[in-house]
């Protein structure tokens, strides 16, 4: 109760600070009307809905590769993205261009992987993860190459690509209602998940439909990432440790542990953006940078307290 | 009801039986038997509907086991599995409760009954005392009784066990075993126990099914069935038969 409390607790806060951090930082009357709603909100709204997209992303891999290490960058999203994106900066184009071929790099890596492990109906954790992780380490060498050959004026907005950055990001309606829709779905299919995290046979002994259900997380699951890549790069951490950081809290049931580790994701990671706008103001940095500085930390925190 | 015609069964670069036809009753207690590697569990997993069979039919109330859906199979046979593979990290109460998972309404969850039913199952194993504890931090033999607890919560017509007494102190098999007898008895459900337990073996079940080891089988009830011909050929070992007063059962001679 404690824990569902604080993290609901958490989940609002950074919210608050922001706006008011905001209002005292640019205290012009005139101007902060137009700051806080033009230019904060939809990138604090952009933050949000990219920290819980990653979070339930990787809240659902956990669940259907039953590995701990599971983030949503596992079946190479993060890389076929960031490959696509790089290609098109490297290109020069322009920025919807680049989240366009950040989109296709995303969903062409989610393809492959998709059929190289599922043949005729007959699917494979196991392979599905290998197969992630070696299209990732495909996808790590061709980016190096890519930043190697790459024209020197390109590379800084390459760099800041890959770390995470979300001052490119535009609207983000299309990003909240696959949220919205996403994590209504993942709650409601709740009990399935908690069956499925026990192992394939036993969910299957227990009346789940296995196969529809794997397919569709894993659907869920690519969807989330991709939306998310688009909206603010590459941004590490956040869904491998939200999800976990609600478990070290003591939430098991994905009824609960899928809407609180959304919470939690998008909370740290608007928390996170905040910090890298005003951190060393004007200079603007990489949110990456910032999700790893507060939750390495947050976790090692959490972990020492479980025993 | 559960019936097998002419099942084969197969693992890669092995045959295990060839045309096994036998019919679980209601009512009926079965025990199968065999060494390790002879098939046993897969056995369980066929009856179970969660593999096919490489040639044959088997029968759940008269449709094909894979054909009716996951969830209207669940409940009417619970499958205790041999090994779980996944690591549960809730309370043992909700474990339980996971077994009501076929009979709970699919998107709102648990209901007071499905909860009422989760306690007594606790209770009929003797473990209402640790509902709260964590499963994970249950001691092996714990476990197993939660674990079958949770089949119990299920309420199956059909309870297919897969060495239901691993782990168990002697005390806890007898009363997993007078747990299953009675309710074969008293509720005329069809239970399906893999054995190893030559103490138990012919007092405790009406029916036997040896796996012999080499393609054959033999099914029937347990009082012809269970000779010590039979099971030293089975084993592989020679066998004592001692009268236990209420029933025979099997020693090592050694």
């Amino acid at each position: 109760m404690t824990s569902l409390l604080t993290a609901l607790g958490f989940g609002s806060f950074p919210i608050g600070l922001l706006e008011m951090v905001e209002s005292v930082v640019f205290p012009s009357p005139g101007v902060v009307h137009d700051v806080v709603w033009n230019l904060r909100a939809p990138r604090a709204l952009a933050a949000f809905a990219c920290g819980g997209l990653l979070a339930l992303a990787g809240t659902l891999l956990q669940v259907l590769l039953r590995n701990a290490l599971a983030d949503p960058y596992i079946l190479g999203v993060s890389g076929g993205a960031s490959l696509g994106a790089l290609l098109a900066l490297a290109a020069g184009a322009g920025a919807l261009a680049i989240n366009f071929s950040a989109f296709a790099g995303a969903v062409a890596a989610i393809v492959i992987v998709f059929g190289l492990s599922y043949r005729s109906g007959d699917w494979n954790v196991y392979r599905l993860l290998l197969t992630g992780v070696v299209l990732s380490a495909g996808l790590a060498a061709l980016i190096s190459l890519t930043l190697v050959l790459a024209p020197e004026a390109q590379l800084r907005g390459m760099l800041f690509w890959l770390m995470g950055d979300l001052s490119q990001s535009d609207s983000p309606l299309s990003a909240w209602i696959a949220l919205a829709a996403l994590t209504a779905l993942a709650v409601a299919a709740a009990l399935g998940l908690d069956l499925l995290a026990l192992g394939e046979l036993k969910a299957r002994s227990l009346g789940v439909a296995v196969g529809a259900l794997q397919l569709a997380v894993f659907g869920a699951a690519a969807i989330a990432t991709v939306a998310a890549v688009v909206l603010g790069g590459a941004i590490g951490f956040i869904g491998l440790m939200a999800p976990h950081a609600i478990r070290l809290a003591g939430v098991t049931h994905h009824r609960a542990l899928v809407p609180l580790a959304v919470l939690l994701g998008g909370s740290i990671l608007t928390f996170a953006d905040t910090a890298a706008r005003t951190a060393w103001a004007p200079q603007q940095l990489p949110v990456g940078i910032f999700t790893a500085l507060i939750g390495v930390p947050a976790m090692l925190f959490l972990l020492g307290r479980q025993r | 009801m559960l019936r097998c015609d002419r099942v084969a069964l197969s693992v890669p670069g092995r045959r295990l039986c060839t045309a096994l036809s036998a019919t679980f009753e209601a009512g009926e207690v079965w025990a199968v038997l065999g060494r390790n590697g002879t098939g046993k569990t897969t056995l369980v997993h066929a009856l179970a509907g969660l593999t096919r069979p490489s040639n044959g039919a088997i029968e759940l109330d008269g449709r094909g086991v894979t054909d009716v859906s996951a969830r209207e199979r669940a409940r009417k046979l619970g499958v205790l599995l041999q090994i779980e593979e996944g690591t549960y990290w809730g309370t043992v109460f909700d474990y339980v409760l996971l077994g009501r998972y076929p009979h709970a309404a699919r998107w709102a969850g648990f209901g007071r009954d499905d909860r009422a039913i989760a306690r007594s199952a606790l209770d009929a194993v003797g473990m209402s005392a640790f509902a709260a504890r964590r499963y994970a931090t249950l001691s092996g033999g714990e476990r197993q009784r939660v674990r079958i607890a949770q089949i119990l919560a299920q309420q199956p017509r059909v309870l297919l066990f897969d060495e239901p007494l691993q782990h168990l102190d002697l005390a806890h098999q007898a009363l997993v075993l007078s747990i299953v007898a009675a309710r074969a008895r008293d509720n005329r459900e069809t239970a399906v126990m893999v054995l190893h337990e030559p103490l138990w073996i012919a007092r405790s079940c009406t029916h036997a099914l040896v796996l012999m080891g080499d393609g054959e089988v033999a099914a029937g009830a347990a009082d012809e069935l269970l000779t010590r011909e039979r099971l030293e050929h089975a084993y592989g070992l020679k066998l004592r038969e001692v009268d236990a007063g209420d029933g025979r059962c099997f020693v090592p001679a050694i």
